[in-house]
């Protein structure tokens, strides 16, 4: 595998920023920092990747991973607690259409629609009391993945790559793998104010074919050993340039970038194809779109990419305001194998300590029915959104597995025990990356700004025990 | 006058309220005066020009401001460029374009400073000048083409009639529009008296075209905000939204005193047209359209103010027991997208209705009086009593009467005959009143002379303009029902979609704003929540700007006159911020290093005196930057050599590494604008047709016009733009950033568009019909680079092609094949010489 650490890639007035944020090793100057050379964080990390399964659009909790059988008695009937104010109107407790049950030695319930999945709780910590602000999808996808519902701010992914750099200079640090694009599009993984390099990559994975995921990664009109040739007269046309400029770092930059790039269109398109993999690993994660960007986020990984994010679909699939127990039964159906793989891969491969892993989507959902009402989508078997309460889980380096943190009400609205809210999982998810988030900043328009601005407490209930103080 | 900042009281019931919001940090516990000590809101002066040891090295006062800091470190300039590079220099900064190898050969013939000063005057008077340095605004007013609303792609996405502000910019720059001028009609080209010409009210855009944050007003307001101070002024106000500025002397007042200019500021759906239709194909067949499109949203909104308008007076009752009886709702304070049903409350009025009610719920009002008492004696009464009690407390309250005050009689009936038992009975009885007013007075009916005025005084509070459920039409889609306000959406979108879908281009249109009929009345939003209004903080500009305290603005919005307080002579900013950023431009690195926070958390400028020198003469010029731009280019500073020798080098290194004093001149990479323009100039391809609906530049390998015209899609940036750092288009661009990625890389290597360009390099006559390969070489390098190869490059060039003749099929090259020529041509065009200036 080629790996190429900080060859000098220039990125001209980035030092004094990666400097304030206590990133930079005292030693370096402007022209040796390469914005992407991996780096050390604050403190000793627990993880030095994330792979986010996202179930974009808002996964039911009490259909997935919190079970309430209070709803069963209330069945069609008002609960009692009365229901909180969603985007659309609400009737009847709606229980589950799913059984649940313990698995594992915690004993942990989980529906029978992530039966596969659930074969991993005991390494899995469930955030049963996640809250966010809205139930709008745009600005909950905004909120979990930057922090602001509709300001412009970087992504967690961005953050984390400007923190952290990545491990193969030969493959964007931050990848986010849609088929199609989600909602609130390309601002899911956008870089905003922080260098454009820290923008996640988006690959669309409507496209299968590997070279055809990367802008410009492939070249159609000449073969390999034509390129290497030309590539040799640039470098003497380049060399000729630099005489008498021989100090000049970024002319040094450039001429290496073209052998970066050379290299690249080999291990990029090597890494996406999952075709590479043996029989019995396909057929372990099976074959549907999530499963096959879960079976590239492993090989990412492995290939030391940074931040990979999956997102279950374009637009907003779990999204069940009508059918949900078709609709849910589904989806799960399209993504539970290849978590239950994912899970079993990574720690078969030694990448689980290295590796937080977080599934979810932006919100959850209503444990009452949502009323068929003129411009609403459900004709009485769905659920609406529901920020007030839902769940996200975690595992790998660093989490405390076999866990359950927080709770909901009786019925699964409204998060009560431990509230968690997005601010505090991002402030977390810092911490088992090793910066503490109030110190992970950047300078722009006369602030210093970080992913959580002034929120965020670091849950140090869902560590795992031996990590660093918080 | 000298008043604290952050005043102690304010401070601290500011953040009680807030609750637990951290206290600022090192907050400045200074006054205006003290922070008016700044360089930066100091006034410009007229700094006397330096005289230096080198007196023969200056020829502009430029060269001398800069030589009194290197002669202080024992610097001086590097020695003057060779022609070709001085000349390429020039053309890439002033143009964007690389010259011919005619036109170097002709500058060598005679380099001279005054030949010199006849190409930038020929330069700036091409309009390549204006595509060229009208691209440098547009990064500051984060100019791109798209909405950005979800679910909304590809034409859907276009803002139509964007494209009229970037033609505007590149006009003004190229008819060397005074700056004042062109500040003027980006903030209020509307409002200026004479009017201006139809083309300036399209430099409206500069507050129309930013993002719309899911239709959030309040969030627009702070984009524009944002733009104008850091891209206008170098001050970042909108730290200022939720408290005050931690380190600058900027308040929670000054903010939400420019917020009520652009609250008091609407973008009309009927934009002017200010190209005349029947001069374009089509136009008015599709004038027709867009009309029928913008009569079918009007109707809609009509319709929907007069029955919302009607459906809430008749409502105005159970707005009031709900004010009565409840607390505000996370619907109410919270800001996000409700599906309303017809009998969902309309938080906002809701919130509206509770602040009326509070607001007049004092003994001595008229109407709300009788209703203060009751719910104090309410308040009073035995918590565990009976109805009755309550009652009789209420009554007896009432007879007590309201001291001085005169109580509408009809009010205090109502309440006496209903003896309400609880909040929500009084309000009731309010609510039963007043809808039994309202319905009487719609028909025809003789009212007793006595009660007309009691009856008016009410029905004030059902159907005047400031009661409790009362809107304005504009705020209609606010109210709207779901399936009506999808309608609403829909019709709107259909607007811009007409225009966009349309095959021609439709006759243009400015995007511009306009006053509101009366201003908003602005207060500070209690940590930046519109919920949560608080003290007045009224149209106005910076009070650390202000001569003791802030300016007022009485006329309209305030537009113009935050515009005429920008632009005046005396203020210490804006021809500072400006010229920073031109000098950056020209030299690559700003005086200033953050051109958009001259702040107290700035760092100085590196040439205090030069750049107040640099703002005073161009504001003498009457605001001419083309002035400004012969005073930069012509010196000798700017043009120095960028590679002295070995002895100099290592002296400058020494003593400044950073070259931040301009030992010699600086290199860098060309801005992506230029780099692929300059590529379509050499292969002789590039398309010089101005202005226009934008194209697609970044994903077409055949679109040959300049860069400045390809589509911005602010959702969706091209990989080509986001590669080679262009300014992110979302918010105010402060500098692009420079970067090395091999992204870069991988679009010199593979992209088709460099690919059409040297295979059509190698088709161009002198290439292609030359006998020899030495010929060949010679042309490409002579087209590519300007100049002739040396005799290293050309053997290897040589040998390159020799090389790749053995893996044509049988020796042969098709005119378009990817030849080796080709090939040679592309490595021309992706070399460090090609990319770079210097």
């Amino acid at each position: 595998m080629l790996r190429e650490m900080g060859t000098g890639l220039g990125f001209l007035g980035l030092t004094g920023l990666l400097d304030r944020a206590g990133l930079l090793a005292p030693s370096a100057g402007a022209s040796e920092v390469n914005p992407l050379a991996a780096r050390q964080p604050q403190f000793a990390p627990r993880a030095r990747h994330v792979i986010h399964i996202y179930l974009n659009g808002g996964p039911s909790q009490v259909d997935t991973f919190d079970p309430k059988p209070a709803l069963m008695r209330y069945a069609g009937k008002p609960l009692p607690s009365g229901n909180l104010t969603t985007e659309r109107p609400l009737g009847a407790a709606l229980p589950s259409p799913f059984a649940f049950k313990p698995y594992g030695r915690s004993g942990i319930e989980v529906s029978e629609i992530f039966a596969k999945t659930a074969e991993h709780v005991d390494d899995l910590c469930f955030v049963r009391s996640m809250h966010a602000n809205t139930p709008n999808h745009e600005q909950s996808m905004r909120l979990m993945n930057c922090g602001d519902e509709r300001l412009s701010r970087p992504s967690y992914g961005a953050w984390i790559t400007y923190g952290l750099g990545t491990e193969n200079q030969n493959l964007p640090g931050f990848i986010a793998m849609c088929p199609g694009l989600p909602v609130a599009d390309v601002s899911n993984w956008r870089a905003a104010f922080l260098p454009g390099i820290y923008q996640g990559t988006h690959i669309n994975t409507k496209e299968t074919r590997p070279e055809k995921l990367i802008e410009n990664i492939t070249n159609a009109r000449q073969s390999r050993e034509a390129q290497r040739r030309q590539l040799d007269l640039l470098g003497t046309l380049n060399a000729e340039h630099r005489r008498g400029r021989e100090s000049d770092p970024q002319l040094e930059a450039r001429i290496q970038s073209f052998e970066l790039a050379y290299r690249m269109q080999m291990e990029a398109t090597d890494a996406f194809d999952y075709t590479k993999e043996p029989e019995s690993i396909r057929k372990l994660y099976g074959d549907t779109v999530q499963a096959r960007q879960l079976l590239i986020a492993r090989r990412l990984i492995e290939r030391g990419v940074r931040v990979v994010q999956c997102y279950h679909g374009d637009v907003q699939p779990w999204d069940s305001h009508d059918m949900i127990a078709d609709a849910h039964r589904k989806l799960a159906g399209e993504v539970d194998q290849g978590i239950a793989a994912l899970l079993t891969d990574l720690k078969q491969r030694g990448l689980w300590e290295d590796t937080v892993v977080i599934c979810g989507g932006e919100f959850g959902r209503t444990p009452a029915v949502e009323l068929p009402a003129p411009g609403t989508p459900g004709n009485g078997k769905g659920r609406d959104h529901n920020h007030y309460g839902f769940t996200v889980w975690l595992g790998g380096g660093g989490v405390k597995g076999g866990t359950v943190y927080g709770a909901t009400d009786e019925f699964g609205f409204r998060a009560v025990e431990n509230p968690v809210h997005v601010h505090d999982l991002h402030a977390t998810l810092l911490h088992l990356l090793g910066f503490d988030h109030e110190k992970l900043t950047y300078r722009y328009a006369g602030r210093d700004f970080r992913l959580t601005d002034v929120e965020g407490t670091v849950v140090k209930e869902i560590l795992a025990s031996g990590g660093p103080a918080v | 006058m000298s008043r604290p900042i952050l005043s102690f009281a304010i401070g601290v019931l500011g953040w009680a309220l807030a609750g637990d919001l951290p206290r600022a940090e090192g907050a400045p516990g200074q006054s205006f005066e003290q922070a008016r000590d700044h360089w930066a809101f100091r006034p410009i002066e007229r700094p006397p020009i330096p005289s230096v040891t080198a007196a023969d090295a200056v020829s502009s006062p430029v060269d001398a401001f800069l030589l009194e800091k290197l002669e202080s470190r024992s610097l001086g300039f590097a020695p003057r460029a060779d022609a070709r590079t001085l000349l390429r220099r020039v053309y890439f900064d002033l143009i964007g374009l690389p010259p011919t190898y005619e036109e170097v050969e002709a500058f060598a013939g005679d380099a001279s400073t005054e030949a010199l000063a006849g190409v930038v005057d020929r330069l700036l008077a091409d309009p390549r000048y204006g595509e060229r340095w009208g691209r440098h605004w547009l990064d500051v007013a984060r100019y791109a083409d798209t909405k950005d609303l979800v679910l909304l792609y590809g034409r859907d996405a276009i803002r139509p009639y964007a494209y009229t502000y970037r033609d505007y910019v590149v006009r003004a720059f190229n008819e060397d529009l005074p700056f004042d001028a062109f500040v003027r009609d980006q903030l209020a080209a509307d409002l200026v008296e004479p009017k201006v010409p139809g083309w300036r009210l399209a430099a409206l855009g500069f507050l129309t075209l930013g993002r719309l944050f899911d239709n959030n007003p309040h969030d627009q307001i702070d984009d524009q905000i944002d733009t104008v101070s850091r891209g206008l002024l170098g001050l970042t106000v909108a730290c200022a939204r939720c408290h005050d500025h931690k380190f600058d002397a900027i308040t929670m007042e000054d903010y939400y005193g420019l917020y009520g200019v652009f609250a008091s500021t609407e973008r009309p759906y009927a934009l002017p047209l200010i190209e005349d239709p029947a001069a374009v194909t089509g136009g008015m067949e599709f004038e027709e359209r867009l009309g029928k499109a913008r009569a079918e949203l009007e109707s809609h909104i009509d319709a929907e103010f007069a029955r919302l308008t009607e459906v809430l007076r008749l409502r105005v009752g159970n707005y009031l027991v709900r004010a009565a009886t409840t607390k505000p709702d996370l619907t109410e304070t919270a800001q996000f997208a409700l599906s309303l049903t017809p009998d969902d409350f309309r938080p906002r009025l809701m919130l509206r209705t509770r602040r009326y009610v509070e607001e007049r719920a004092r003994p001595e009002d008229s109407v709300f009086g009788p209703w203060s008492v009751a719910m104090a004696a309410l308040e009073a009464a035995p918590a565990i009593g009976r109805d009755s009690i309550a009652s009789d407390a209420v009554t007896t309250a009432l007879r007590t009467g309201g001291g001085a005050s005169r109580w509408n009689p009809m009010v205090v009936r109502a309440l006496m005959e209903a003896s309400p038992v609880d909040r929500a009975g009084v309000a009731k009885a309010y609510g039963d009143l007043l809808r039994r007013l309202y319905e009487a007075s719609k028909a025809p009916a003789d009212v007793p002379l006595e009660e007309v005025e009691d009856r008016a005084e009410l029905l004030e509070v059902v159907a005047g303009r400031d009661g409790p459920v009362a809107f304005e039409r504009r705020d209609t889609p606010d109210h709207m029902s779901r399936p009506e306000k999808d309608r609403y959406g829909s019709l709107a979108l259909a607007l811009d979609k007409v225009a966009a879908h349309a095959t021609n281009a439709p006759p243009a249109r400015a995007m511009v704003v306009a006053d509101l009929p009366e201003r908003v009345e602005s207060r500070v939003f209690l940590r930046g929540n519109p919920s949560r209004p608080e003290r007045p903080a009224p149209q106005g500009y910076l009070s650390v700007l202000g001569d003791g305290e802030a300016q007022r603005f009485g006329k309209g919005s305030g537009r113009l006159e935050l515009a005429a307080a920008i632009t005046d002579p005396s203020h210490p900013l804006a021809a500072r911020v400006f010229m920073n950023r031109v000098w950056m431009h020209h030299f690559g690195e700003p005086l200033v290093a953050s051109p958009g926070d001259f702040g107290t958390r700035s760092d100085p400028p590196t040439h205090p005196a030069l750049l107040d020198w640099l703002a005073r003469e161009f504001i003498a010029s009457g605001w001419r930057l083309k002035a400004m731009h012969r005073h930069i280019v012509l010196s000798n500073a700017y043009q120095q050599s960028p590679i002295p020798d070995a002895a100099l080098v290592s002296k400058g290194e020494a003593a400044d590494p950073d070259n931040r004093l301009l030992w010699r001149f600086p290199r860098r990479r060309l801005d992506v604008e230029v780099m692929r323009d300059s590529m379509l100039a050499v292969s002789g391809r590039l398309e010089p047709t101005m202005r226009g609906r934008p194209v697609d530049v970044a994903e077409d390998p055949e679109n040959r016009r300049r860069t400045l015209y390809g589509l911005i899609d602010r959702q969706n940036l091209p990989g080509l733009f986001r590669s080679f750092d262009f300014a992110i288009p979302d918010q105010c661009a402060e500098r692009r950033p420079r970067t090395t990625v091999p992204q870069q890389a991988l679009y010199a290597l593979n992209s088709p568009f460099v690919q059409v360009q040297a295979i059509a390099l190698a088709q161009l006559p002198e290439v292609n019909d030359a006998t020899e390969d030495r010929e060949r070489v010679q042309g490409l390098f002579r087209r590519v680079l300007g100049r002739s190869p040396n005799e290293r490059e050309e053997q290897a060039a040589l040998a390159f092609l020799k090389a790749g003749q053995r893996d044509l099929p049988d020796g042969e090259a098709r005119p378009g094949d990817w030849t080796p020529l080709a090939q040679l041509a592309q490595a021309l065009l992706i070399s460090n010489e090609a990319v770079f200036t210097e």
